[in-house]
């Protein structure tokens, strides 16, 4: 069974997104801050990475994508933000400061996700 | 830009008015021979900053020019003040952004999983979600009332009505508010004060004052913890002392404690609700009575509060 590691510091987001993924028969781990995150990474070796981009520091998903591919860890990467509609900043995918697969605005609908997910998920 | 007036083709005041636009950016100066009121007033009305009459002393341009770029100086640091604040603000939107979209999206969410009917056809099965989400609505109005709060402290423009109010009896209900959720994690709350202590304030801020300090006090404490409210009057000051015995901070949560929206997110806060609001608002208020608050604490062990407000500020006839 395919394993997606879901890190965000939304508790409800974590929860909602398991529940949805689960359903369609993924093993979900979970972890509410790039530490905890980094451990289970490294511990189950999960097929897929969905990040949040802003945890407790604002740009913490950015950095944990940076560590992971400075390990030369190909893991592929979803990217979620919530925050460059309301900047106006555009953020994108971007090889070495934003080195993930697939970026997207929060929320996510369903299907989209589904889509990405299985996408890097054969 | 020094200038002089009278020049071959075309006179000091053409050129200015060439320069259109322009001459928004410059200090100009104008020089001439031909000292006259009206060539100054019209310079100066065209945009020249000031007018040195020909011949002029090294004393005098050095007077003309150091004034010039005393104005330079002050508009650069004009220019940077605005546009620190700019950031200031586009920070402050941001973070609010993303703090009024969260919660959104975790209703949008359960909404989404209730419609589909992820968890089969019991309605049971979805309390939790609905919980869930009154939950995170019930945060997001929070911090929309801490937001207007804050904006119309900010504004001046909030009445404020200063009558005599009893500080005692004031702590005494924002305990008794504050019950219900100390109850629930057998928290007990003590009051230790005079008898009567009477200020002068507006009733509204006392209240949001006493209702942050000892609703946090319950929030960041431990189970079965205790909340410590002292009220005390000195010669000069009045404080209002609010200790803990919950999670506490470290020295470097402590400095980011009082900026908007800093709530010091860790895994002992998690689970605890709050607008990252509160404690700015009280910074606020407490700066308009003069008085300052500051705070002691110790990872684990708890944190006290100190309000303290000059009597000066506060004091009517503060007898008993």
């Amino acid at each position: 069974m395919a394993k997606i590691l879901l890190v965000d510091d939304d508790k409800d987001f974590v929860e909602i997104n398991k529940m949805l993924l689960e359903k369609e028969g993924y093993k979900i781990l979970t972890a509410y801050d790039p530490t905890e995150g980094y451990k289970v990474l490294k511990a189950e070796k999960p097929d897929l990475l969905i990040l949040d981009v802003m945890m407790v520091e604002p740009d913490d998903g950015f950095a944990m994508a940076q560590k992971i591919r400075k390990e030369k860890n190909n893991i592929p990467i979803i990217m979620l933000t919530s925050v460059s509609k309301v900047t106006g900043m555009k953020f994108d995918k971007d090889e070495e400061m934003v080195p993930v697969n697939e970026f997207f605005e929060k929320p996510l609908a369903k299907d989209k996700l589904l889509k990405a997910v299985k996408k890097y998920i054969k | 830009m020094f200038l002089d007036y009278k020049l071959p083709d075309m006179n000091g005041i053409e050129i200015i008015e060439k320069l259109g636009e322009h001459a928004k950016d410059l200090i100009i100066i104008m020089i001439t021979a031909y000292a006259s009121i009206e060539v100054a007033i019209e310079a100066t009305r065209k945009g020249a900053y000031d007018f040195l009459p020909k011949p002029f002393t090294p004393n005098e341009l050095r007077t003309v020019t150091r004034k010039a770029a005393e104005r330079i100086l002050l508009a650069r640091k004009n220019a940077q003040l605005a546009h620190e604040k700019k950031q200031v603000r586009f920070e402050f939107i941001r973070v609010l952004g993303h703090e009024l979209k969260a919660p959104l999206g975790a209703v949008e969410g359960y909404l989404e999983l209730m419609k589909t009917k992820t968890l089969g056809d019991n309605l049971d099965s979805y309390l939790q979600f609905i919980e869930r989400s009154s939950i995170r609505l019930q945060q997001m109005r929070k911090l929309i009332v801490d937001l207007l709060d804050m904006t119309r402290l900010e504004s001046g423009k909030k009445s404020r009505n200063l009558v005599a109010v009893d500080l005692r009896k004031a702590a005494e209900n924002a305990i008794e508010l504050a019950t219900p959720a100390a109850n629930a994690r057998s928290i007990s709350i003590s009051l230790e004060a005079p008898a009567t202590l009477s200020i002068m304030a507006d009733v509204g801020e006392i209240d949001m004052m006493l209702n942050n300090l000892i609703s946090n006090a319950v929030k960041y404490n431990r189970d079965e913890g205790k909340v410590m409210v002292r009220l005390e009057q000195t010669a000069d000051n009045i404080s209002v002392q609010v200790a803990d015995t919950g999670i506490g901070m470290s020295a470097e949560e402590q400095q980011k404690l009082f900026k908007e929206f800093s709530r010091i997110k860790n895994a002992k806060t998690a689970n605890i609700l709050g607008s990252g609001l509160g404690l700015s608002i009280l910074k606020r208020l407490a700066e308009l009575y003069e008085g300052n608050i500051s705070v002691a604490s110790e990872p684990d062990q708890g944190t006290t509060f100190t309000l303290t407000i000059p009597l000066s500020k506060c004091a009517e006839a503060s007898t008993t």
